[in-house]
């Protein structure tokens, strides 16, 4: 019973944010669509930087090549569900492939390796204008019966995610990363298969990053390379790190930060960012395990009290 | 054409070592990804426009205070925020970014976003150089990158300051040990770093333009340039970021201008999976 209760939380999490969706107003509506969309995006960043503690800069390619590999899909008349497969397919075998490369780099060559590809992912979904009509970008196909399905399948993968991730976390795989993250030598002089166990949770990552680019293309209705450069994967490395890493509802705390923060202030660009650079600052400074984190210390203080 | 572009190839990597040095130097005492160098290369070049049209300030007078503003900016990101995320690799990166907005975004609302441009007094020159034309800002950025790796040399070769940095980036606690302290060492690198970004603004601006984010593009080719020359290593930096020059003005000419930074990418590939030290690997990593 005890290990059931991250899923009924998770599932109550997940009534609340549908609730929330579908009674505020357009604009809320909208930024809250976003976070969620991100909690699924950040959510499979959590398996390889969370769990495994693997710097993951490439997210945001993951992100794009699920929404492009969707839409083409659906522009060449599949449905939804064969358009999700290949979207998260094409995504995976990206992270199949960056995994072989460099799952035997560690830290912070890892991190710059990653941004690296990145940076190409972009490149081409700029300059390959027969598949994608460079910057302009597409329209994408609607791929639902109603507008309103959006509603209930948008929270319904932000839950989903969350709840995967927490099944990981206690799987033999999600153990393993959590090692691999403590110390990799000691991993793998005990019998860890380092290389092997990164490129899993790579992989896992990647496919849940292609996952949610299907979900922003359905929703945006248009996609653009520029939503999906080196700088959205780095945003997103930030999201997890302010949630917290590792930790399951991280990546819901964090994308809630960092898209809903600058959202609901509405500030002019330059000032907003500026806003936004101080409160990242500031918080990771501040709470070295990210929001989370800070609560459950938080949390300790008070039984301490108590007791 | 080979030899046009091998010519823009080397002024490239000028630029790109002067980025790299500056990255590695840091990296090298701190292990911090200092994405924010490209915010201080942007508030650099900002300032000697100011100061030159604005505060009709001599040329190379508003150089030097943007070059020294910038090594005073670079401090500031190390006393205000990386200090304290010192011990932690995983905090760097997110505070780095913080710095990156914080500092372009500053720019943005200081001055706008429209493009401005910093001209100095030898701007449209041409310099003929047997039978290749070679402008004089190519030839003024290839000379400032010289020189100033060659006075950084000296100064962490030949002066204590140096002594004590490489020190620091060698061993920390054994620094500490020695007596040396810690926290001045810090300081100085971010302000080298941050000089080095103030003399790449120099040489950057005249030839492409002044906006807000105008460096954050070229900051991801002075990381390549750290991880071809090895983490912390400033020789490497300097020999790696005249290659990636060369890797990419060559590919710009020969494959696709389009997919300039992609073939940058590839030199970076193989040297992680062939040569995951970097190029100029020794056993120890150094910093000079």
């Amino acid at each position: 019973m005890k290990r059931a209760w991250p899923y009924v939380g998770i599932a109550i999490v997940t009534l609340a944010m549908w609730a929330l969706l579908v009674s505020v107003n357009a604009f809320y509506a909208g930024v809250l669509a976003s976070i969620l969309i991100w909690t699924v995006a950040t959510s499979g960043l959590n398996v390889i930087a969370g769990l495994g503690g693997y710097p993951s800069l490439v997210q945001g390619a993951f992100y794009g090549i699920g929404a492009y590999a969707s839409a083409l899909a659906l522009i060449h008349g599949q449905n939804l569900w064969v358009a999700t497969i290949l979207a998260v397919a094409a995504a995976g075998l990206a992270g199949l492939l960056i995994g072989l490369v460099f799952a035997r780099t560690r830290g912070q060559y890892f991190g710059m390796g990653t941004l690296f590809f990145g940076v190409v992912v972009a490149l081409v979904l700029t300059n390959w204008t027969d598949l994608t009509k460079g910057p302009l970008g597409l329209m994408v196909p609607f791929g639902l019966a109603t507008n309103d399905q959006l509603d209930w399948i948008i929270p319904l993968s932000a839950g989903a995610s969350l709840a995967l991730v927490q099944a990981l976390g206690t799987s033999r795989l999600g153990r393993r990363l959590v090692t691999v993250r403590a110390d990799e030598d000691l991993a793998e002089h005990i019998g860890v298969p380092t290389a092997r166990t990164k490129l899993a949770g790579l992989v896992i990552s990647a496919m849940i990053g292609g996952f949610a680019g299907m979900l922003i293309a359905q929703y945006n209705g248009t996609i653009s390379p520029d939503l999906f450069d080196q700088t959205v994967g780095f945003v997103m490395f930030v999201a997890v790190a302010v949630g917290g890493a590792g930790r399951v509802l991280g990546p819901l705390v964090g994308s809630a930060f960092i898209v809903g923060v600058p959202d609901v202030l509405n500030l002019p660009s330059g000032i907003g960012l500026l806003v936004v650079g101080v409160i990242f600052v500031i918080v990771v400074i501040a709470i070295p395990d990210g929001l989370m984190g800070g609560m459950d210390a938080i949390r300790r203080r008070l039984q301490r009290l108590r007791t | 054409m080979l030899q046009q572009a091998l010519v823009n190839g080397v002024v490239l990597g000028a630029l790109f070592a002067l980025l790299g040095v500056g990255l590695t130097l840091v990296y090298g005492v701190m292990d911090v990804p200092n994405f924010a160098q490209a915010g201080v290369v942007t508030l650099g070049a900002y300032i000697m426009v100011t100061l030159h049209q604005a505060a009709h300030w001599p040329f190379f007078l508003a150089v030097a205070g943007g070059v020294v503003a910038a090594g005073l900016i670079s401090v500031a990101t190390e006393r205000f925020a990386y200090r304290f995320v010192r011990t932690r690799p995983l905090a760097a990166p997110a505070v780095a970014l913080g710095l990156l907005l914080i500092l372009d975004n500053s720019a943005l609302e200081l001055w706008g976003g429209d493009h401005v441009s910093l001209t100095p007094p030898y701007g449209a020159g041409l310099i003929q150089l047997g039978g290749m034309t070679v402008p004089a800002v190519g030839v003024a950025l290839v000379l400032t990158a010289a020189v100033s790796m060659l006075l950084l040399w000296l100064l962490l070769t030949r002066t204590g300051i140096g002594r004590a940095i490489r020190a620091v980036s060698q061993n920390p606690e054994a620094a500490a040990t020695l007596g040396i302290e810690l926290e001045r060492q810090y300081v100085t690198a971010f302000f080298i770093s941050g000089v080095l970004a103030g003399l790449a603004a120099f040489a950057y601006a005249p030839t492409y333009a002044v906006f807000p984010y105008m460096a954050d593009g070229v900051i991801f080719d002075g990381f390549v340039v750290v991880i071809l020359g090895g983490l912390g290593n400033v020789w490497g930096a300097a020999l790696g970021g005249i290659l990636l020059g060369l890797v990419e003005s060559l590919s710009a000419v020969y494959v696709s201008a389009a997919y300039q930074t992609a073939i940058g990418f590839v030199v970076l590939l193989l040297v992680i999976v062939l040569r995951p030290a970097g190029l100029f690997a020794t056993t120890a990593r150094r910093v000079a």
